[in-house]
């Protein structure tokens, strides 16, 4: 029999724990959570408890990963990187603890949203799943039926690009360089790719600067001003840092990814659904808030459904959650499956009730305590902690990755994907468009028939 | 004098400094690691957590004499 005070206890420490591995910029969870939850099963721990202490290691993780975005741009973890562009706008505003809090409240919305619909209704949708997962053959490649959503979405953020040509022009040339790397590589390597894109614009004006002539028109006298509104009493409650239609889509979202993360990216969603939204905005800043809040509670969203519905309905992993940071629970260990432990030894209930119980407690506490210390948080790093270090902290993160994913030439690899995606950004494509490229890289070359 | 990149000011000398500190140090933690540790399977995930401290550690040394180019306004 499993003690709630128990669970309580290890989600409590879990929780505290992985929010502060969380905010460290350039941890990846399934670095620093999967081993750990392969380490505690393959020690003999009970997998209903691995399972409470794993929920609530991400969600505070997936909490306390956007604490560097907002406050300097830098994401703590592969997921909070689209969240960037959102931030540095906000911060420009004087916004930088305002979005970090509207980040944290739609994260416990989309936390909660999440998990109460995944345990109530994830058998009878099941169906939906499985019709997008049916392959169609179209032009002699096989298509799952779900990369038509992502494709649809695509081209949206392609024609509402400032510059709407060169963005449909970059999806099937930037997917063949993304496959010809790939190639070379002998691998299918992602993270180096996608924090490539992501420094592109960093490095497009670092390099700028190198540059004599053009140093000029970035040249600044004196210190940068950053202004942050004054602020009384930080209230708890979520829906006081949210408009109506923030937290709406947010729980909106949250509900919908939530399913569709059973098989299908949750970064491609965090992307696309944060994108989308932006583009109804007519001012940029409302856009920004909007769209970065959405982005933190379709984060832990996706990352409840993506593990619990593989986990508990399916048995199997079927998309990039269950078969990255929750695959130990797939594996055969000790001569069992955890998965399959897990619903022979205890009934639904019992198992739903431990994951509501972990999530809610991971959740609860990290969203208490760094909503209450936001605004500290956001004064210290400003005055503290200088632009220089934040910037060689991530570099160093982004080329010690790219080493890892495919030695020395990762790093020229990560560098030209990173050089033409900041060229592009310059003329006008939105990241957006590259990031949901490389998602689909593989399906849009086969188009071509080689 | 300081250059604006990605909305932050920052000096070109010092940003070098602190990105040798930090990918020395990176690149140390995440060498290093595989000396440590026997089990395979762990060096495999170990190897990235040490190489991404040790970045971290060099972003605190470099936040130990590098001045923040801001001024907040309240």
């Amino acid at each position: 029999m499993i003690d709630p005070i128990t669970i309580i206890a290890l989600s409590a420490i879990s929780a505290l724990l992985y929010m502060l591995v969380g905010m460290i910029p350039g941890t990846d969870e399934t670095a620093t959570i999967a081993p750990v939850a392969l380490a505690l099963l393959l020690a003999g721990v009970d997998p209903l408890l691995v399972l409470a202490w794993f929920m609530a290691c991400i969600v505070a993780f997936k909490m306390a990963d956007s604490v560097p975005v907002a406050l300097a741009g830098i994401p703590g973890g592969v997921m909070a990187v689209p969240q960037v562009p959102d931030a540095i706008t906000a911060k420009k505003e004087g916004l930088a603890d305002v979005i970090l809090r509207k980040g944290l409240a739609a994260s416990i919305i989309g936390t909660i949203v999440a998990t109460v619909l995944v345990l109530a209704v994830s058998g009878p949708l099941m169906p939906v799943g499985d019709f997008l997962k049916i392959k169609d053959v179209v032009l002699g490649v096989e298509v799952p039926r779900w990369f038509w959503i992502l494709f649809l979405g695509t081209l949206i953020l392609a024609v509402t690009s400032q510059n709407p040509v060169l963005a449909l022009l970059t999806i099937p040339a930037f997917a063949l360089v993304i496959q010809g790397l790939r190639g070379v590589y002998g691998k299918t390597v992602f993270i180096s790719f996608f924090l490539g894109i992501t420094i592109g614009p960093l490095l497009m004006e670092l390099f700028s600067v190198l540059n004599k002539k053009l140093r000029k028109e970035y040249e600044r006298s004196g210190k940068m001003q950053i202004k942050i509104a004054k602020t009384h009493e930080i209230p708890l409650n979520p829906f006081k840092h949210l408009t109506k239609e923030e937290a709406g889509h947010a729980g909106v979202w949250a509900a919908i990814t939530s399913v569709l993360a059973t098989f299908m990216s949750p970064v491609g969603l965090t992307i696309l659904i944060g994108d989308l939204l932006k583009k109804t905005k007519k001012d940029p800043v409302e856009g920004a808030l909007l769209a970065y809040s959405v982005r933190d509670a379709i984060k832990n969203a996706t990352y409840i459904g993506g593990t619990l519905i593989p986990l508990l309905v399916l048995g199997v992993p079927t998309g990039p959650m269950s078969a990255g940071p929750a695959l130990p629970f797939f594996l055969q260990i000790n001569g069992q499956v955890p998965a399959e432990y897990l619903l022979q030894t205890y009934d639904y209930m019992t198992i739903a009730g431990v994951v509501l119980l972990s999530v809610l407690v991971g959740g609860l506490l990290a969203y208490t305590i760094l909503t209450k210390y936001s605004r500290k948080l956001t004064l210290f790093v400003f005055r503290k902690v200088p632009a220089e270090a934040l910037y060689g902290i991530f570099i160093a993160i982004v080329l010690l990755l790219s080493y890892h994913d495919a030695g020395i030439a990762g790093i020229f690899g990560m560098l030209a994907v990173s050089l033409l995606a900041g060229t592009l950004w310059k003329l006008g494509v939105s990241l957006g468009v590259l990031f949901m490229t490389l998602v689909m890289a593989p399906i849009l070359v086969s188009f071509f028939g080689l | 004098m300081p250059v604006e990149i990605y909305g932050e000011y920052v000096e070109l000398r010092e940003l070098f400094i602190a990105l040798a500190i930090t990918t020395v140090l990176a690149f140390a933690g995440y060498l290093v690691t595989p000396s440590l540790i026997s089990n395979e399977q762990m060096v495999k995930a170990l190897s990235i957590t040490f190489g991404v401290l040790g970045a971290f550690v060099g972003g605190i040394i470099a936040s130990l004499f590098i001045e923040p180019k801001r001024e907040v306004l309240e």
